[in-house]
């Protein structure tokens, strides 16, 4: 009865380290997978914000909306609002195979403010699709000039002033 | 027996051998049976702390096993990621050469391959490589070096298409005799202080060194079939060659004496002062990887001429009124932009064959192009 007894309080004692033991171990998981939770949703957020800003940066310089020069360096922080009127077109031709690997989900689109005659050019746009949720996005703005080689005065270029909007989506 | 065995303590929980209550009886044999079970009591004890420790053991050996095969796959990504960050600033900022160092990284060797417009760079070993089908990047096949060299490059087909991405490093070294021809006294006037390149009077001169690749680059009446002797029997892929004849650039591997050829391609560059496709097979580690990357440039400027024929759209309603000065001369160049465009599709597909037609194409356009200054009309480009 004495060892009986004697095996049933260390069966007890076993059965309450191991619980213990477990209860540890739970905890450990716990805070792990609290702590890795966060450091990706941080490491997402620092993915999202660089990759905002590369798209933004590769917007800035595209040949695709420059203004050029003749054989020159092309006109830096300039678009050219003849290609700026066709851009979409030949962007949304493309989009599948070749602009979504230089642009992703982003919309694109400059804003003429000076002459301020209420034109915008949407250059790309390229949404995720999402059950009525809004997606988050990061917004880029830049200020650009635009130039017009055909609404000049006597044959002059004429230059305005475009408000660039980058918005990319998560 | 029972009293003694419950105070020896000995059980644990765990089997003890049955002993029957007859011998128990007496009390010699009982003292013998009683030290044997307290003998394998003890020898259970010892297996159940080896088997939990081993468990333990073998718990922490896996993670520290599994952490370290993540922190490489980390840092694996880390690198990768800041490397492609590095590659789109260069690719976008215009003739420009950048240094990166990267010393923690002198251990690691990079990749860098190319195939059927598809682009991959990683680090050896390891997984989750950048892959990349627009930048045209013209690298060694492997670097392995403390510092990268980068020199982005503009590309015009007479208008810029592309900026392409030279990539080399402190260890990769370009050698080529020196002489009066503008390319070479282009290249030494660019990128002598940049690059690990030399100018030599002679092949024979040439060392190794502690460079981790040699390339040779022979200018047309230059080449030699035979491997400069000081440079012979050198491991594969340590040493390459290219050589220059008329528009063509023909890709030279190590054979222990003697040069192996490649393959021979075409240098479709319009830029006299600064010829992109040329330093771009400069650069090139092999014929695929110039070829391939080539075609991602023919790509875009296929894209980039299609905008272009919409622009002469508008270009040509401009001078539409049959007052307008400009009015004949726009109208001979509609076809224009539309030809160039077919003519990059030709060569997105493929080098050889007709591709070289596009140069012909360009330089008609540039003529044009021009013209359209000359008489103050709207330029193309």
């Amino acid at each position: 009865m004495l060892r009986s007894r004697s095996a049933q309080a260390r069966i007890t004692e076993t059965i309450a380290v191991m619980f213990i033991f477990f209860i540890l171990i739970m905890f450990g998981i716990i805070f792990y997978a609290s702590y890795s939770k966060n450091a990706a949703i941080t490491k997402q957020n620092e993915l999202f914000s660089q990759n905002a800003i590369e798209i933004t940066t590769k917007t800035l310089f595209m040949p695709e909306l420059l203004c050029s020069k003749g054989e020159a360096e092309p006109e830096d922080f300039c678009l050219d609002v003849l290609k700026l009127k066709h851009s979409q077109t030949i962007l949304e031709a493309h989009v599948a195979e070749y602009y979504f690997d230089i642009l992703g989900y982003a919309k694109i689109s400059v804003e003429q403010v000076y002459p301020n005659d209420g034109t915008t050019y949407t250059i790309y746009e390229k949404t995720k699709v999402s059950d009525n949720t809004k997606i988050p996005s990061k917004d880029t703005n830049f200020i650009v000039s635009l130039r017009d080689e055909t609404a000049g005065q006597g044959g002059k270029t004429a230059y305005g002033v475009g408000l660039m909007t980058v918005e990319v989506y998560k | 027996m029972k009293k003694a065995h419950n105070k020896t303590g000995k059980t644990n929980g765990f089997l003890v051998p049955k002993i029957s209550k007859k011998s128990s009886r007496n009390p010699r044999i009982s003292g013998m049976r009683r030290s044997r079970s307290a003998q394998i009591s003890i020898t259970f004890n010892w297996i159940y702390i080896m088997i939990a420790g081993g468990v333990i053991l073998l718990f922490f050996i896996g993670i520290v096993v599994k952490q370290q095969s993540r922190s490489e796959q980390i840092l694996s990504t880390d690198v990768l990621e800041i490397m492609e960050g590095i590659f789109t600033g260069a690719s976008v900022s215009d003739d420009t050469i950048n240094h990166i160092p990267a010393a923690g990284l002198r251990d690691y060797t990079f990749y860098f391959n190319c195939e059927d417009e598809y682009g991959e760079y990683g680090i050896e070993g390891l997984s989750n490589p950048i892959e990349d089908q627009i930048t045209p990047l013209f690298s060694p096949l492997e670097i392995r070096s403390d510092e990268f060299i980068l020199w982005s490059v503009p590309y015009h087909l007479p208008y810029k298409m592309i900026d392409m991405l030279m990539i080399s490093s402190k260890h990769t070294k370009y050698v080529m005799l020196s002489s009066t021809d503008p390319f070479v006294t282009e290249l030494i006037k660019l990128l002598t202080d940049e690059f690990n390149i030399d100018f030599v009077d002679s092949f024979d001169d040439v060392k190794m060194g502690a460079n981790f690749h040699l390339r040779i680059i022979y200018l047309p009446g230059q080449f030699d079939n035979a491997i400069p002797a000081s440079l012979q029997n050198l491991a594969p892929g340590t040493l390459s060659a290219i050589e220059f004849t008329g528009d063509q650039v023909t890709f030279y591997d190590n054979d222990a004496t003697t040069w192996k050829k490649d393959k021979t391609l075409p240098v479709i560059t319009m830029d006299e002062d600064r010829p992109a496709a040329k330093y771009a097979a400069m650069f090139a580690g092999n014929a695929k990887i110039y070829e391939c990357n080539m075609r991602k440039a023919f790509r875009r400027a296929e894209f980039i001429s299609r905008l272009h024929e919409l622009k002469y759209t508008e270009i040509v309603q401009h001078h539409s009124s049959l007052t307008d000065p400009c009015n004949i001369l726009v109208s001979k160049g509609k076809t224009m932009p539309a030809k160039l465009a077919a003519e990059a599709e030709i060569c997105s597909l493929s080098l050889e064959g007709g591709c070289s037609e596009i140069l012909n194409t360009a330089n008609e356009l540039q003529i044009f192009n021009q013209k359209l200054r000359q008489e103050s009309c709207v330029q193309l480009y």
